[in-house]
C-alpha cells in the first residue's frame, strides 16, 4: 500500500501520466485501503481536492444587483430555483465575507468605480459571474448609449460569462456549476509548495471565440 | 376645461407678444409662450381660479439644433384639465428662469434638463447634475453631443467580437468620430415645428 500511495502522490501532479493512468492508480489505493479494512478511517487525496470541496460547496454570492437581471438572480435565490442547493444561496451583505460576485444588471460608467471598489474589497479568492447582455458587453445600449459600460471585463476580471436578456435562473444555475468546476481544478496548495506551476484553475471560457481567450 | 378655452383665458390676460402659438388639436395641446412673459404666463396659469394648475406633471427639453425648446406640461387636480407650456431658448445662451418657486417638484426636473440638455434655470436653489456622475463632460442629449472616448480609464470602444456581431467597431467609431453637423442659424423661411407640432 506504501508503494501504491508513493505512485499515487507521484502522479498526482505529473503532467505527462494519463488521466486514465490516474484513474487506476486511484482505483487501486482505494480497494487497497479497503483491504486493510481502512476504509472507514482513511481517506487518501490532496489537499487541494478537500478544500476545493469545500470552497466549491459553499460560494457565497455578494448582495448587489444593478437592474433587471438582478430580479432574475433573486428568482433563481428563491424556493422554485433555489441556488441554495448548490451552496450559493448565503447571500452576503458585505463584498467581505463573498466570494463571488454576480454582476446583474447594467453597468453605467457612473457604476463603474463602485463595482472595481466593491470586487477589490473582497476576500481572494474570488469569482465574477457576469450576467446578461449588458454586462457582457453593453447589450442594447452598446451602439447608441453614452453611459454604459460596455462589458463588465474592461473593469473586473469575469470567470463567468451568461448570455441572455436577461437570462433564466437556469441559466445562473448552469453558470454557477461551471464555476464550481473551474474551483475544482484549482491547486491552491500545490502551486505554494512546488508541485504545481500555477495556482489558477482552467479557463472556462470558450474557446471557439478566440477573443474570449486570456493572454 | 378644453384646451381652447385655457388658451382664451389666457389671451384674455396677456398680449399677442406673450402667447405665440397654440395647437389644440395634437395629442397633447400646447401653448407658446415668449421667454420674457414665461414666468408670470406660469404663475397665472397657477394661480387663476378656473385655470389652478397645481400638478407640475414633467418637464423636458428637445434640441432643435438652431434652438432649444423646453416643455412642460401642466395639470389641474381640481379641473381635470391639462395643457403643455413650451418656450424657446436660445442655443448659445440657454438660460430660462427656474420655476421651482411655483411647483417645488420642478426641482428635480430642471436638474434633469440641465444635467442632459444643459439648459440652465436661473434660481433653481440647488442646480448641479442629478443623473450623470459630477465630473461627467457636455451634456449626452445635445444633438452635437460627442462621447468621449474613455470615462476613467474605462475605454468606451468594444472589443472586435466579430464572430459575435457583423460590425460593430465600424458602427461605434462612426458614431464616435463623426458627430452630427450643425446647421447654419436659423432661416426664416422653413420651420422645424412644422415637422413636428
Amino acid at each position: 500500500m506504501g508503494k501504491l500511495l508513493d505512485t499515487r502522490l507521484k502522479h498526482e501532479f505529473d503532467p505527462a501520466v494519463s488521466d486514465r493512468e490516474r484513474e487506476r492508480i486511484r482505483k487501486e489505493l482505494n480497494e487497497a485501503i479497503r483491504r486493510e479494512g481502512l476504509d472507514r478511517a482513511l481517506y487518501v487525496a490532496p489537499v487541494d481536492s478537500l478544500f476545493n470541496w469545500a470552497r466549491l460547496g459553499s460560494l457565497w454570492p455578494m448582495t448587489f444587483g444593478l437592474a433587471c437581471c438582478a430580479i432574475e438572480m433573486m428568482a433563481a435565490s428563491a424556493s422554485r430555483f433555489d441556488i441554495d442547493r448548490f451552496g450559493a444561496g448565503a447571500f452576503r451583505a458585505t463584498p467581505r465575507q463573498a466570494d463571488v460576485m454576480i454582476v446583474a444588471g447594467t453597468v453605467t460608467y457612473k457604476m463603474a468605480p463602485r463595482v472595481k471598489r466593491l470586487f477589490e474589497q473582497m476576500p481572494e479568492p474570488k469569482y465574477v459571474i457576469a450576467m446578461g447582455a449588458c454586462v457582457l458587453g453593453g447589450g442594447p445600449y452598446s451602439l447608441h448609449g453614452y453611459h454604459v459600460v460596455k462589458g463588465v471585463d474592461k473593469i473586473v476580471p469575469v470567470d463567468v460569462y451568461v448570455p441572455g436578456c436577461p437570462p433564466r435562473p437556469e441559466t445562473l444555475l448552469e453558470a454557477l456549476m461551471r464555476l464550481q468546476e473551474k474551483v475544482r481544478s484549482e491547486h491552491f496548495v500545490a502551486a505554494k509548495l512546488g508541485l504545481y506551476p500555477e495556482p489558477l484553475g482552467r479557463s472556462i471560457v470558450d474557446e471557439r471565440f478566440p477573443s474570449q481567450k486570456k493572454a | 376645461m378644453k384646451p381652447e378655452e385655457i388658451f382664451d383665458t389666457l389671451r384674455k390676460q396677456f398680449s399677442d407678444s406673450a402667447l405665440l402659438d397654440f395647437d389644440g388639436t395634437v395629442k397633447s395641446p400646447f401653448i407658446r409662450v415668449a421667454p420674457d412673459h414665461f414666468t408670470s404666463v406660469m404663475r397665472f396659469l397657477r394661480d387663476a381660479p378656473g385655470l389652478a394648475f397645481d400638478y407640475l406633471q414633467l418637464i423636458t427639453a428637445v434640441d432643435w439644433i438652431e434652438y432649444f425648446e423646453v416643455v412642460y406640461h401642466l395639470y389641474s387636480m381640481k379641473q381635470g384639465h391639462k395643457i403643455a407650456v413650451k418656450v424657446k431658448v436660445p442655443r448659445e445662451n440657454p438660460v430660462i428662469p427656474s420655476v421651482t418657486s411655483l411647483w417645488p417638484a420642478a426641482d428635480w426636473h430642471e436638474r434633469e434638463q440641465y444635467d442632459l440638455m444643459g439648459v440652465i434655470f436661473e434660481g433653481h436653489p440647488d442646480l448641479r447634475r442629478i443623473l450623470c456622475p459630477e465630473d461627467w463632460e457636455g451634456h449626452p442629449l445635445r444633438k452635437d453631443y460627442v462621447q468621449p472616448v474613455e470615462y476613467h480609464g474605462i475605454s468606451n470602444v468594444r472589443q472586435a467580437r466579430d464572430d459575435w456581431y457583423p460590425k460593430p467597431d465600424e458602427d461605434a467609431k462612426a458614431i464616435i468620430t463623426k458627430p452630427p453637423q450643425l446647421k447654419s442659424p436659423p432661416s426664416s423661411t422653413a420651420s422645424p415645428d412644422s415637422k413636428n407640432p
